[in-house]
């Protein structure tokens, strides 16, 4: 009910926080098991690496390696438990409601049933792993990249460079 | 793990509806949503709570004085009371901590609570868990993440966020390579000029404390106030505190699973 009153307010719409069409997933994934199930079963290193409990969010998470690199995956009770979560996350990723973080690289939010998963890096061959089961991401941006990864500007539209 | 839910703030969600209510009130380049201190005097104080380790010192001191530079405020640092590691917030100033955090991917962050468009209180965390290793144990490092919180706290929001083009010469430039981002720019004294000389405020949110709080570490239900609405076949729930003088603080709780009520979120000042 919080999302949906934060989108009737007008600040962002619910669509720019779905998962977008471009690219489904190749197969239904709506849980922490079933994504690493998945991502093994075609072929990618994960690894466990423990837990992440980030302040801004509403759940603990789990860290894993994938292909190397760093990936949270954050699970929620419910669907609408992510969706209300997600609509708090910039397009462009820089923030979730009044937290700043201040990233180590570009990061990707990706979200997919109960599931809400953060990538920070610009490593395409994790990108597309989680792209392939999650869906593009609704927020974020690539390196170098002047937009969100969902083709809206980030918060620097209109920047005097 | 999944079925444990911890006590969060609200504060984002709270924030995301009041920021609907109350749209930005400037057209700045990089406001962050039009958040800002709610002051009386064109030129206000705003204290820097000092939770960080003796590293961290000089950083702290130096961007004090840079953002003090500004025009429309004055920071002043002032001995920290909190736990670094949990860095709660205190009402009308910014605490800034230092601890190792954790490997959470972010160097640095800021946190605010509003009342409406108005900061009521900040935190920023420096991540010693990074700042440990050899790559960003440097002064560089730590003079654009120190700098680059403080600002958010203020109101600032980022002027560029693409990592890997030149620098812009601001601490409020995402790069990978700080060099010559370590204070802030004319550009980010021009915003902080839009953002709190473009009109005044009949209240202050600096330097206030709101007494409620006091003492209250919202640990239960019985600190939570009136059960406002339950959600979900009873399995999310929303108390409602009142503060006084307009500020309201919500718990939202999120039942569970195997029946143990454990709160989901915390809650936030607001008007």
């Amino acid at each position: 009910m919080l999302a949906a009153g934060f989108t009737a307010c007008g600040e962002k719409s619910a669509s720019s926080h779905q998962p977008q069409q471009g690219k489904s997933p190749a197969a239904p994934v709506t849980d922490f098991a079933g994504l690493i199930a998945n991502l093994r079963a075609a072929g990618a290193r994960v690894e466990p690496k423990g837990e992440v409990d980030q302040p801004f969010f509403a759940v603990a998470g789990r860290l894993v390696k994938v292909h190397g690199e760093e990936v949270q995956v954050f699970q929620y009770p419910h669907a609408a438990a992510a969706d209300a979560q997600a609509a708090l996350v910039s397009p462009d990723g820089s923030a979730v409601g009044t937290s700043k973080p201040l990233w180590l690289g570009p990061p990707h939010f990706f979200k997919q049933g109960k599931l809400l998963v953060l990538y920070i890096g610009d490593n395409d061959k994790v990108l597309q792993a989680l792209e392939t089961f999650l869906g593009q991401p609704f927020a974020g941006r690539h390196q170098g990249s002047m937009h969100g990864a969902n083709g809206n500007r980030g918060s620097d539209q209109g920047t005097q460079r | 793990m999944f079925t444990t839910f911890h006590r969060r703030s609200l504060a984002v969600l709270l924030a995301g509806l009041a920021f609907a209510a109350f749209p930005a009130l400037t057209s700045a380049t990089h406001s962050w949503g039009g958040y800002h201190w709610a002051r009386t005097v064109t030129e206000f104080p705003l204290k820097l709570g000092d939770n960080v380790s003796n590293t961290w010192d000089p950083y702290l001191a130096t961007a004090s004085t840079d953002w003090s530079f500004s025009e429309v405020l004055n920071t002043s640092i002032v001995t920290g009371t909190k736990d670094p590691k949990r860095c709660q917030p205190t009402s009308g100033r910014v605490e800034v901590c230092s601890a190792t955090y954790g490997n959470k991917g972010w160097l640095g962050l800021a946190q605010i609570w509003l009342s409406g468009p108005h900061i009521t209180q900040g935190t920023v965390k420096l991540n010693d868990t990074y700042f440990n290793t050899t790559r960003y144990n440097t002064p560089a490092w730590r003079r654009l993440v120190m700098c680059q919180e403080i600002g958010h706290t203020l109101g600032l929001d980022h002027q560029d966020e693409n990592f890997t083009n030149a620098n812009v010469g601001t601490c409020t430039d995402y790069t990978n390579n700080p060099a010559g981002n370590e204070h802030p720019n004319q550009h980010d004294y021009d915003q902080l000029v839009t953002i709190y000389n473009n009109h005044t405020d009949s209240t202050t949110t600096v330097g206030q404390t709101a007494a409620a709080l006091a003492g209250n570490d919202f640990e239960t239900p019985a600190q939570w106030g009136k059960l406002v609405r339950l959600t979900n076949n009873g399995r999310t729930a929303l108390f409602e505190l009142d503060l006084g003088r307009g500020h309201k603080l919500f718990t939202f709780v999120i039942l569970a699973e195997g029946g143990k009520l454990g709160p989901f979120m915390g809650g936030d000042i607001r008007q």
